[in-house]
């Protein structure tokens, strides 16, 4: 079963530990094997990464193009308890990124880290819609 | 009392403190515990989330125990491992040890003189030797024997001529002699008294002649007329005898001077003969052809231990035993009599081989002659030897009848000569068995050979013995490691089977050490069985590492699980936004920010 990939022209994609740069024509490829294959819309880097959420996609990204879980693992963990400690209703995503990872579908996992940074928008923006001082949204009058 | 009215502006302040009151009192209860959400009424979605947050890291560490007894199970086996590599390179030793002893040792053995003996010389004589004699047995001189039924001794008789009636002496007396050997006596017949009869007629005779010689010793018979007178002695035999004479013995019509003698009894000689269970029977008659060609058919008859001869000479029978047969004559006594054979058994005499002659030894000559005892024998061989010299030289040694001839120093012994057998020897040279060396496998390979064999019995009990939790992975077991609940993720490590054989290792047999070249083939397997246990560490020791990893893993998650769980319960997300904020301000200040700088610039993300 083999993977099709689109791309437009000049768009870049990685392959295991190389990049394709596609031409001036959209490409079609049909990419079969156990490499690890990133396009380059789902690309972080160290200057991209700039919030909690995306760094966990870094570091995952890091761990999927390596194929190995163990250089990242310190720094993953640290990440994932500094982020489940500011913000604890991320741990639902948290659990089923480390799922995915835990079964070897890192694949998987980036695309939940990926959720993980819509979520995180998310907060950043009611946060900034929403007024200083005590909550009053949960509870509920009797 | 009536209703209280109240105003709007107090109803709406009533309200308003009623509710202040509530909210005051859920504020207490918040902070009397510290937990923003205390029931499912608080905040549904994050009380379940937490509980199944909480299971979830239950199942995890349920799932981490199994993980860890993996482990344990792949540290065992490796320690299994290294402790059997420890053994197979001591046993590697133990060969190399045994190419370094000598293969062969040598023994030397003494030479043996040469010496050769006699037969047991305890009682025998030397003797010229004689033919064996058969058993033989001579009957007499049959020539003029002739066999007889036997007869009756018979009475002496004379008889008249014819036929008497009476004698008549009415004329005067008359008398005649009966003369029975012993002289001639006188019988009477005298007239009788006047007017009696004269006339004298056998009975009358007989009585006169009873009268005159005693009764019973002659009788008178025949007369009456119709027969002649007789006269019949009553003894019998040869010396019974009777002549009639005197004047008037014509008168009786007997002639005078007639005599006559009786005949002797003659003894029966007919019978049977036996002779080794052959009967011969001699009849009345048989003369000595007869006689002969009966003894002569009956050897014809015959055979095997009963066997004889018969053989004429002359008349005399002489009757031998065949080849050395025995002879046993019997029979009727009168019959072996009128042969001239005894009832008797008769053995052959058994030839004597002659003994005597000439023997050498070394040169020497010994002269048996007959006669020659043990001591004399003995006597004439120790003189042989002291008289023996240089290369020749020999001893003789007596031991209880047995001489024993031995070369001195080097010497051999050559024995010859005619009578060698007389005294149990053979024609032959005994030479001197010389010293010699053998070399035979050196006995010390062999106990390393052993020591070899018990290391590799050791390594057997070893692989047998490294299990954990009854799993044995150097024993054919494999373990299958679950990493999540569902088992979608897990490792297979498969066992190995490695007691001795399993490593190509098997004891060695007898003498299987003794040559180079074997030793060197079993130093060969060994080092082959290192280089399996060698891979085979490496295999489980990568697998441990993948196992380690996980668990590592594994055990964070819970962590995070179980923190989240409790933190889910303080969630706000005001706060989290804020948190957020500040988290991502002190992480760009963090060493994690570093961390991840520096691996992304070591993979392809450098490229971007």
């Amino acid at each position: 079963m083999s993977l099709k990939v689109e791309l437009k022209p000049g768009e870049r994609l990685v392959i295991g530990s190389c990049i394709i740069t596609n031409s001036d024509q959209r490409t079609r490829l049909f990419i079969q094997g156990k490499a690890p294959i990133l396009r380059e819309k789902d690309i972080l880097t160290a200057e991209t990464a700039d919030s909690p959420a995306k760094r966990i996609y870094l570091a995952i990204q890091i761990m999927y193009l390596e194929d190995d879980l163990t250089t990242m693992r310190q720094d993953y963990f640290k990440l994932i308890n500094e982020i489940v400690r500011a913000a604890p209703s991320m741990i639902p995503i948290i659990d089923q990124i480390n799922n995915e990872i835990l079964t070897g579908s890192l694949y998987k996992a980036l695309k939940v880290a990926g959720k993980l940074i819509q979520y995180e928008q998310d907060i950043l923006a009611n946060a900034k819609s929403g007024s200083a001082g005590l909550s009053t949204g949960r509870e509920t009058d009797s | 009392m009536g209703d209280i009215t109240l105003s709007k502006a107090v109803r709406s302040n009533l309200l308003n403190l009623q509710s202040t009151a509530t909210q005051l009192g859920k504020t207490q209860e918040k902070l009397a515990t510290g937990l923003k959400v205390n029931s499912a009424l608080d905040n549904p979605t994050n009380f379940f989330t937490a509980s199944s947050l909480n299971s979830r890291a239950g199942d995890l560490g349920s799932l981490l125990d199994s993980v860890s007894n993996a482990v344990q199970t792949i540290a065992a086996a490796d320690k299994g491992i290294s402790a059997i590599t420890k053994l197979v390179e001591s046993a590697q030793a133990t060969a190399r040890q045994a190419l370094q002893t000598a293969a062969t040792v040598d023994t030397t053995t003494a030479a043996v003189a040469a010496t050769t003996s006699t037969s047991d010389l305890t009682g025998v004589t030397i003797s010229a030797g004689s033919a064996e004699v058969l058993a033989t047995e001579d009957s007499a001189d049959t020539s003029a024997v002739t066999i007889t039924a036997g007869a009756a001794a018979t009475a002496a008789t004379v008889s008249g001529g014819s036929n008497f009636t009476s004698v008549d002496v009415t004329g005067g007396d008359k008398s005649f002699t009966i003369d029975l050997g012993a002289g001639a006596q006188t019988i009477n017949l005298t007239q009788a008294a006047s007017g009696g009869d004269n006339t004298y007629d056998e009975t009358e005779i007989q009585a006169q002649v009873d009268a005159a010689l005693g009764a019973g010793v002659v009788t008178v018979g025949g007369g009456g007329g119709a027969a002649p007178l007789s006269f019949t002695t009553v003894a019998t035999g040869a010396s019974a005898e009777i002549t009639l004479a005197g004047t008037d013995v014509t008168d009786l019509g007997v002639t005078s001077g007639a005599t006559d003698t009786g005949s002797a009894l003659v003894a029966a000689t007919a019978g049977d003969v036996t002779i080794n269970g052959q009967t011969i029977t001699l009849a009345d008659g048989d003369d000595t052809t007869a006689i002969s060609n009966a003894f002569i058919a009956a050897a014809a008859a015959s055979s095997g231990a009963n066997a004889f001869t018969v053989s004429n000479t002359g008349g005399v029978l002489s009757i031998t035993g065949a080849s050395g047969n025995d002879l046993t004559i019997g029979g009727d006594a009168a019959t072996l009599a009128a042969v001239g054979l005894t009832a008797a058994t008769t053995s052959n005499t058994a030839a004597v081989a002659d003994t005597t002659g000439d023997l050498t030894i070394n040169g020497q000559t010994v002269s048996l002659v007959d006669g020659d005892d043990t001591a004399a024998i003995v006597a004439k061989l120790e003189a042989a030897a002291t008289a023996s010299t240089g290369t020749d030289a020999f001893t003789v040694s007596n031991s209880s009848g047995t001489v024993s001839i031995t070369g001195t120093d080097s010497n051999s012994v050559v024995v010859g000569g005619a009578a060698v057998g007389s005294l149990g020897l053979t024609a032959a040279t005994t030479a001197e068995t010389a010293a010699s060396t053998t070399s035979s496998a050196n006995p010390q390979r062999d106990v390393l050979r052993a020591q070899y064999n018990d290391l590799l019995t050791q390594i057997d009990q070893l692989a047998a013995d490294t299990s954990f939790n009854g799993v044995n992975l150097l024993d054919g077991d494999s373990l299958s490691v679950l990493f999540n609940e569902d088992g979608t993720s897990s490792l297979d490590v498969t066992g190995v089977t490695f007691d001795a054989a399993g490593l190509g290792l098997t004891a060695v047999s007898a003498g299987g050490f003794d040559t180079n070249a074997d030793i060197n083939s079993t130093l060969d397997l060994t080092t082959a069985g290192i280089d399996s246990l060698r891979s085979q560490s490496s295999t489980f020791g990568s697998n441990l590492s993948v196992v380690e990893t996980r668990q590592d893993f594994t055990k964070n998650i819970i962590n995070v699980l179980e923190t989240g769980a409790a933190n889910l319960t303080l969630a706000d997300s005001n706060e989290e936004a804020a948190n957020l904020l500040a988290l991502q301000t002190r992480q760009q200040l963090s060493s994690t920010a570093l961390s991840l700088a520096s691996q992304a610039d070591q993979n392809v993300l450098r490229l971007f």
